[in-house]
């Protein structure tokens, strides 16, 4: 019995911040996303607001456009992370460290001020902006483009994705390749049946973080592409932009977040459907 | 071990939930100063001048905090409980904090550096009695170009419509200013609440949208600076800034010129108040007065470069900045400009969508159908993959 209060009363820290920031903000965003606060104080159900965050075209094209942009970004940041993650893996241990405190490093910095370092080497004055137009790659800057978007993006959160694979990838019993090997599998069949199957939980955790916070960031594009809004700038300009949003409340913004929010939660499912898929596989083996 | 393992958490379980409970209520911690709370925009006051004023009353403590824009500040001092007492934000939002009775009247016989503030700022539309605000700093909103990249003369905001200069034309990611530039373009008032005009002047500046390389603010400067664009839509006080890096540059003389077009533009101005948050009013009012003296406007517009209403820091600024056009345009010019007014909820609304409308629109890109179906037939794989996968399972356990 002691035990148990003994328990509970350790996690009451826990439940406190998860009750005063994670719950109640999100029923928050619920509650303003179908229902209108009045100047009186009255409160009226309405799904209007819901209505137009999902039938406004603008609104729709935004969230496909961020969409897309993350889906994009975290495509190559697991076309560059994985195999990093491999060889940093494979590497011996000193080296290992040395290497993966390098791909730390930025992120000991803060993320805004990473982003205006890139803005400034990739801008029309920027040394690889130079470069490339010597090169004759490109004519104007990279920045006011769709790839600059991408570009900080994966800049941004390449770490996210290494580090999970990187660490799955450690946790591989070398033995099991070694027995792979004596059975006569090539290198190909070893990847396919051990490494994959083993690192895929650490893929998965990677994509959730990077692909989560590239659909809704607002920074990235508006420091390196402001041209045309993302879901992001859309919601930022509601709550910041709108003088009518009294007391940081905006029924749009928050039957959008709403949307979106349901729209990350499906494609986190599906995601997850692929891990217990490998879990699943890795078990029947 | 165990045991002690056991206790030790348990303890520090315990002062973490009560740190955690009384944090949530007030403490009360007394200090022998006065605190005094100011709000300003950010970067807009001398680096010195906060230091200056706490040397010479030293019975107040200064609590400066700053905002990014008015509706920020305006969502803070609403929804925080922080006694401001002093603000300084801009003649649109004055005119809205008048309206909802959020501001306190201010004696002006009693600020003795009052006498100071030029007429021409003095009865504005905002505040016509002069009962709630000291004028700060002043403005005007025009077209800064490259005199080596445009050979015509620039006198009209048309000339942002310009095809030629596609590509080379910089707006302000700022929704009063361009829907300002688009109106006054038109013809319309710059504070229009007639909706068919504030739609004309979405299109009008989504017509122009394919023409421009960038909407932003301060990300502007540095480009215009370094003289890789032709047009930015610019404030006189960051035209000026401008300019003078832009002569810093070129060893001399400045390519950039800044022009108030003839259809007329936006004159603003920026002003100090208190609101009734304040608890230090008598704090406030010295702090206000403080602000007003010689000395310190002089400071003041020394550091942010833009235009002084106080008559005596003008003066000592010089020639140069009394016959600047820039700095100090003419009264014919002046009179053609109009301040922002306040506008209601539902007019705010229309140019919000408005608003909303430009920034949202792409090029029609297709990329997004590409997207959509890709997505499509990833669920669908996972389903079917899924489906078999569970039926494979199902026939393992019976066999």
């Amino acid at each position: 019995m002691s035990k148990r209060i003994n328990n509970a009363l350790k996690c009451i820290p826990v439940y406190l911040w998860l009750i005063v920031f994670t719950v109640v903000p999100l029923l928050m965003v619920f509650f303003y996303a179908i229902f209108e606060v009045k100047d009186d104080g009255g409160i009226r159900f309405t799904l209007d607001f819901l209505k137009d965050a999902v039938t406004n075209g603008q609104y729709l094209d935004a969230m496909l456009r961020s969409l897309e942009y993350a889906l994009i970004s975290t495509l190559v940041c697991l076309v560059l992370g994985y195999p990093l993650a491999y060889i940093l893996a494979h590497m011996e241990e000193r080296k290992r460290n040395f290497i993966s405190v390098l791909f730390l490093l930025p992120m000991w910095m803060n993320f805004l001020i990473r982003t205006y370092a890139l803005s400034s080497l990739i801008n029309e004055q920027g040394v690889i902006t130079k470069f490339l137009q010597w090169l004759g790659v490109i004519e104007g800057s990279i920045t006011g483009t769709e790839a600059a978007i991408v570009i900080g993006m994966v800049y941004n959160f390449l770490p996210f994705m290494i580090l999970p694979v990187y660490t799955s990838m450690l946790k591989i019993d070398n033995r099991l390749i070694e027995a792979a090997r004596d059975l006569g599998s090539n290198s190909f069949i070893v990847f396919k049946k051990i490494i994959l199957p083993l690192s895929l939980p650490g893929v998965i955790s990677g994509i959730t973080m990077v692909f989560v916070p590239c659909i809704t960031t607002f920074v990235i594009p508006q420091l390196l592409n402001n041209k045309v809004w993302t879901i992001g700038s859309l919601i930022e300009f509601q709550i910041n932009g709108n003088a009518n949003s009294a007391g940081g409340v905006n029924n749009t913004a928050a039957a959008i977040s709403f949307i979106l929010m349901i729209i990350v939660f499906i494609c986190m499912s599906i995601f997850s459907k692929f891990d217990s898929d490998g879990a699943e596989n890795g078990g029947l083996m | 071990m165990r045991k002690k393992s056991s206790f030790l958490t348990r303890i520090s379980t315990l002062v973490v939930t009560a740190v955690i409970l009384l944090s949530c209520f007030p403490v009360s911690v007394s200090a022998a100063k006065t605190e005094l709370y100011i709000f300003n925009c950010g970067d807009y006051i001398a680096e010195t001048t906060v230091e200056k004023f706490e040397k010479a009353y030293p019975e107040y403590e200064v609590i400066y905090e700053v905002f990014d824009t008015n509706e920020a500040m305006y969502q803070k001092l609403v929804s925080s409980n922080i006694p401001y007492d002093v603000l300084i934000p801009s003649d649109y939002m004055i005119e809205r904090l008048i309206k909802e009775d959020r501001l306190k009247e201010i004696d002006m016989s009693k600020l003795e550096n009052y006498k100071y503030i030029g007429e021409a700022y003095k009865n504005t539309r905002y505040d016509p009695e002069n009962k709630y605000s000291v004028p700060y700093m002043w403005g005007t909103l025009g077209i800064l170009y490259n005199k080596e990249r445009v050979k015509e003369t620039v006198d009209s905001w048309s000339i942002l419509w310009d095809e030629k200069y596609s590509g080379q034309i910089l707006m302000l990611d700022s929704m009063r200013d361009s829907m300002a530039v688009a109106l006054k373009k038109l013809g319309y008032d710059l504070n229009t609440t007639n909706k068919a005009e504030i739609d004309a002047a979405a299109k009008a500046l989504l017509d122009q949208k394919p023409l421009v390389a960038e909407y932003g603010v301060d990300v502007l400067k540095e480009k215009m600076i370094q003289g890789s664009y032709s047009f930015t839509v610019a404030y006189s006080g960051d035209a000026l800034y401008m300019q003078n890096q832009n002569a810093e540059l070129n060893g001399g003389e400045s390519v950039l010129e800044y022009v108030i077009p003839k259809e007329g533009s936006n004159f603003w101005i920026d002003a100090m108040c208190i609101p009734k948050t304040s608890k230090n009013t008598e704090g406030a009012m010295k702090f206000i007065d403080f602000m007003c003296s010689t000395e310190i406007a002089y400071d003041n517009v020394e550091y942010i470069e833009y235009s002084t209403p106080h008559t005596e820091a003008l003066k000592e600024l010089g020639d140069e900045y009394i016959n600047n056009n820039i700095y100090n345009p003419s009264a014919e010019i002046l009179a053609n400009c109009s301040p922002f007014a306040y506008l209601e909820p539902d007019v705010q609304e229309n140019y919000n969508k408005a608003w909303e409308s430009v920034r949202l629109a792409s090029d029609g890109s297709y990329t997004k159908w590409i997207i959509l179906g890709v997505a499509v037939v990833v669920v669908a794989a996972v389903v079917v993959i899924f489906v078999i996968r569970k039926k494979k399972m199902n026939k393992l356990k019976y066999e």
